[in-house]
C-alpha cells in the first residue's frame, strides 16, 4: 500500500500543506510566518517530485500515470504556484484578503494543475480541471469589497461551469464512440475508425473536447471571460490564471490530442490552425487599444495562447517540443510582468499603464525588469522568449506551415507596439509626483478600490470605509522584499532560457514523447 | 454509430406521449368543481398567511452546504463498510484519511462561526 501511494507525494505534500495553512489560520489571530507556510507547500512537492522521478510508470488503474511529460508540467505547476504565494505575500497585506483561504486555495488549485498533468485518463483530468477551476473561481472573488472582484468569479464561473459541461459532454461522446475514457485505448480505438472525416458523432466530440480545453487557455471564441476576469481578479490570482491554468490546460490539451487523438489528426488540425490565427490576431489587436495594464495582459495572454497552439497544430515532436520550451519561458516572463506591476499598483494605488510614468526614473531596477520581461514577451533576444519562438518557428517552417510561421511574426511586430506603449510611458514621460495617499502608507488602502469603482461612487464613501474595515490587520512594514525576490528568479530564469536553452531544450524534447 | 441512439430517441418519445396523454385523458374524465378553499395552498392544515414569495435568509445556504458534506459522507461510508471486511486494511485507513479530511472541514466551519445562528 505504502509504495503506490508514493507516486502521488507530491500532490499528498500540497494537500497536507494546504490542510496545515486552513488550520493554522484558524488557529492563531496573528498568524505569523502563514505567507512562509505556505510557500513550504510547493517547495515540499518540488522534493517529492524529486523522489516520484525515480518511479515512472502508470499506477492505480492507469489513472496517474508517471513519466517525463507530466514530470515536466508538475515542476511548472510547483514552480509556478511558489511564485505566485511569493506576490501574494506583500498584496494580501494591503487588501481586505482572507490570507488563510487565499493560500489554502491557491494549493487546492496547484494539487488540481498537478493532477491534469499527471494522467492520460479523461476522467482524472476532468477532475483535475474541476478541482482548479472551482478554487480560481472563489480565488478571482476572494476581494469582497470590490465589485470588479465579484463581477468577474461570476462571469468566470458561469462561463467555465458551462464549458466544463461541454468538455463532459464531449467526453461522454468520446466514450460512446470507443469504449473508454484512457486515451492509449481511444488511440486505438480511433485508428480502426474507416470514416474519420465523416463521423459526425466524432466530430462533435472532437469539437467539444477542444471546446472545454480552449476555454481555460482561452483561444478566441472562448476568450470572452479573459479581459475581464484578468482585471477584476487579485493581480497575483491574474498571474496564475495566466501561467498555472493555462500551463496545466495546455497539459491535458497536449496529452489529449497526442495520445488520443492523433487518429483524427486530420480532423482537428485546420480547425486549431485557423483558431491560432484568429486568436493571436485578435489577442494582439485588441491590446493595441488597453489604457489598463492588467486587461492589457489580458489580451497579451490571449495572443500567447495563439502562439503556443501553433506548436500543436504542427504536431511534430519538434514543434510539441517547442511548445513546451516557451511554456516554461511563458512561466518566468509573465510572473515577471505581474511582479513588476504589483510593485507598481502599490506605490501609485493605480494599475493603468499611466501609473508606469517615469519608473524608470524611480526605480530603475523594476523598469529595466519590466522590459526585458516585455522583450521576451514579444520575442527579441537574449531571452527565453526568444528561444521559444525561434523553436515554434522552426518547427512550424520545417512541417511547411511556413504561412503559420509568418502570420505569428507578424504579430509579434503588432505586440511590439503595445509592450513599447509601457516602456515609452517609463522612459519617455515625465516622472509623475507620487500619489497623495502613497507617502501616508496603510491608511490610503482604501482608496483604491473606491477610486477603481464607477466614478458615481460619493467620495463619502471613501471616508466611512475605514471604519468598516478596522479588523483588518495594517501593513507593519513594506513587505516588498519578496516581489523583488520574484522578479530576480524570473529575470534570471528568463535570461538563462534565452542564453543557454540546450540543457533545457533536451529536457523538453524528451517530455514532448510523451513516453 | 447513430442508429445505436434510437433506442435512447424511442424511450424520450414514449416517456413524453405517455405524459401528454395521461394529463389529456385525466383532463376529459376528471369532474371540474373549484371553489376557494380547494385553490388555496395546502400548509399542514392552517390557514396560509402572506405571500409564497419570500427570501430565505442567506444562512440557510450555508447549513445546506455544509449539511451537503455530510451527506455525501454518509453515502461514501455506506459502500466503504459494505466492502471494508473484503478490502482490508488499506481500506481503513484511506477511509480514517477521508473522515479525517472531512473533519478538517468541519473545524474550518466552527471557527468560521457557519454553524452559529445570526
Amino acid at each position: 500500500m505504502a509504495t503506490s501511494l508514493l507516486p502521488l507525494l507530491p500532490q499528498l505534500l500540497l494537500v497536507l500543506f494546504a490542510l496545515a495553512v486552513l488550520l493554522y489560520d484558524l488557529g492563531n489571530e496573528d498568524r505569523p510566518g502563514l505567507g512562509s507556510l505556505a510557500m513550504l507547500g510547493p517547495l515540499a512537492a518540488l522534493l517529492g517530485l524529486g523522489i516520484v522521478a525515480g518511479h515512472p510508470g502508470e499506477y492505480w488503474g492507469r489513472m496517474l500515470k508517471v513519466d517525463s511529460f507530466s514530470l515536466f508540467f508538475q515542476l511548472l505547476t510547483y514552480a509556478g504556484t511558489f511564485l505566485v504565494i511569493l506576490l501574494s505575500r506583500d498584496y494580501v497585506e494591503r487588501q481586505p484578503i482572507h490570507r488563510g483561504e487565499f493560500y489554502t486555495l491557491i494549493l487546492l488549485a496547484g494539487v488540481g494543475m498537478s493532477v491534469m498533468a499527471s494522467s492520460a485518463e479523461l476522467l482524472m483530468i476532468y477532475v483535475g480541471l474541476e478541482l482548479m477551476s472551482l478554487s480560481s473561481y472563489a480565488l478571482v472573488g476572494m476581494i469582497k469589497r470590490q465589485d470588479q472582484s465579484i463581477e468577474a468569479a461570476l462571469k468566470y464561473y458561469l462561463m467555465g461551469a458551462v464549458t466544463s459541461a461541454i468538455l463532459l459532454f464531449g467526453i461522454s461522446l468520446l466514450f460512446g464512440i470507443t469504449g473508454t475514457t484512457y486515451l492509449p485505448d481511444i488511440a486505438s480505438a480511433l485508428a480502426l475508425t474507416k470514416d474519420i472525416q465523416g463521423n459526425l458523432l466524432l466530430i462533435a466530440a472532437v469539437v467539444f473536447v477542444l471546446a472545454g480545453f480552449g476555454f481555460k487557455v482561452s483561444l478566441v471564441p472562448l476568450h470572452m471571460w479573459t479581459p475581464d476576469v484578468y482585471q477584476g481578479a487579485p493581480t497575483p490570482i491574474t498571474a496564475f490564471l495566466a501561467v498555472g491554468s493555462k500551463a496545466a490546460a495546455f497539459a491535458g490539451f497536449i496529452r489529449l490530442l497526442a495520445t488520443g487523438l492523433p487518429a483524427a489528426v486530420s480532423l482537428w488540425q485546420p480547425l486549431l490552425a485557423l483558431v491560432a490565427v484568429v486568436t493571436m490576431t485578435y489577442g494582439n489587436m485588441t491590446a493595441l487599444a488597453q489604457t489598463n495594464m492588467k486587461r492589457m495582459m489580458g489580451y497579451s495572454s490571449i495572443a500567447q495562447a495563439g502562439y503556443i497552439l501553433t506548436g500543436l497544430v504542427v504536431f511534430t515532436p519538434d514543434s510539441l517540443a517547442a511548445t513546451l520550451y516557451y511554456l516554461l519561458a511563458y512561466l518566468f516572463m509573465n510572473i515577471g510582468v505581474f511582479a513588476c506591476l504589483i510593485w507598481v499598483a502599490n506605490q501609485q494605488e493605480s494599475e493603468e499603464i499611466a501609473a508606469f510614468r517615469g519608473l524608470g526614473q524611480r526605480a530603475p531596477f523594476y523598469a529595466v525588469s519590466l522590459a526585458i520581461f516585455f522583450l521576451s514577451l514579444v520575442g527579441i533576444p537574449p531571452t527565453g522568449g526568444f528561444m521559444g519562438k525561434f523553436y515554434l518557428f522552426f518547427a512550424a517552417v520545417q512541417s511547411h506551415y511556413v504561412w503559420l510561421a509568418v502570420v505569428m511574426v507578424i504579430n509579434s511586430v503588432i505586440s511590439l507596439a503595445y509592450y513599447y506603449g509601457v516602456v515609452r510611458q517609463m522612459w519617455l514621460e515625465p516622472c509623475l509626483p507620487a500619489a497623495p495617499g502613497a507617502a501616508a502608507g496603510g491608511t490610503s488602502r482604501w482608496s483604491m478600490p473606491a477610486a477603481r469603482a464607477s466614478t458615481s461612487t460619493p467620495p463619502a464613501a471613501a471616508s466611512s470605509t475605514p471604519e468598516k474595515a478596522q479588523s483588518w490587520p495594517e501593513p507593519t512594514k513594506p513587505a516588498s522584499l519578496a516581489l523583488g525576490v520574484a522578479v530576480v528568479i524570473s529575470l534570471l530564469l528568463v535570461l538563462l532560457l534565452g542564453l543557454y536553452p540546450q540543457p533545457f531544450f533536451e529536457w523538453v524534447g524528451k517530455a514532448a514523447l510523451l513516453g | 454509430m447513430l442508429a445505436a441512439y434510437t433506442d435512447v430517441v424511442t424511450f424520450l418519445l414514449v416517456a413524453v406521449l405517455f405524459i401528454a396523454a395521461s394529463l389529456f385523458l385525466g383532463g376529459l374524465l376528471r369532474p371540474h368543481h373549484p371553489y376557494p378553499e380547494k385553490l388555496s395552498p395546502y400548509e399542514c392544515g392552517k390557514a396560509p398567511i402572506g405571500s409564497g414569495q419570500v427570501r430565505f435568509k442567506v444562512r440557510y445556504y450555508i447549513f445546506a452546504l455544509v449539511f451537503l458534506v455530510f451527506d455525501v459522507e454518509a453515502l461514501f461510508l455506506y459502500a466503504w463498510a459494505v466492502i471494508l471486511r473484503q478490502a482490508g486494511w488499506p481500506a481503513l485507513w484511506e477511509g480514517i484519511a477521508f473522515v479525517a479530511l472531512l473533519f478538517v472541514g468541519l473545524i474550518y466551519a466552527w471557527r468560521k462561526k457557519v454553524l452559529k445562528w445570526v
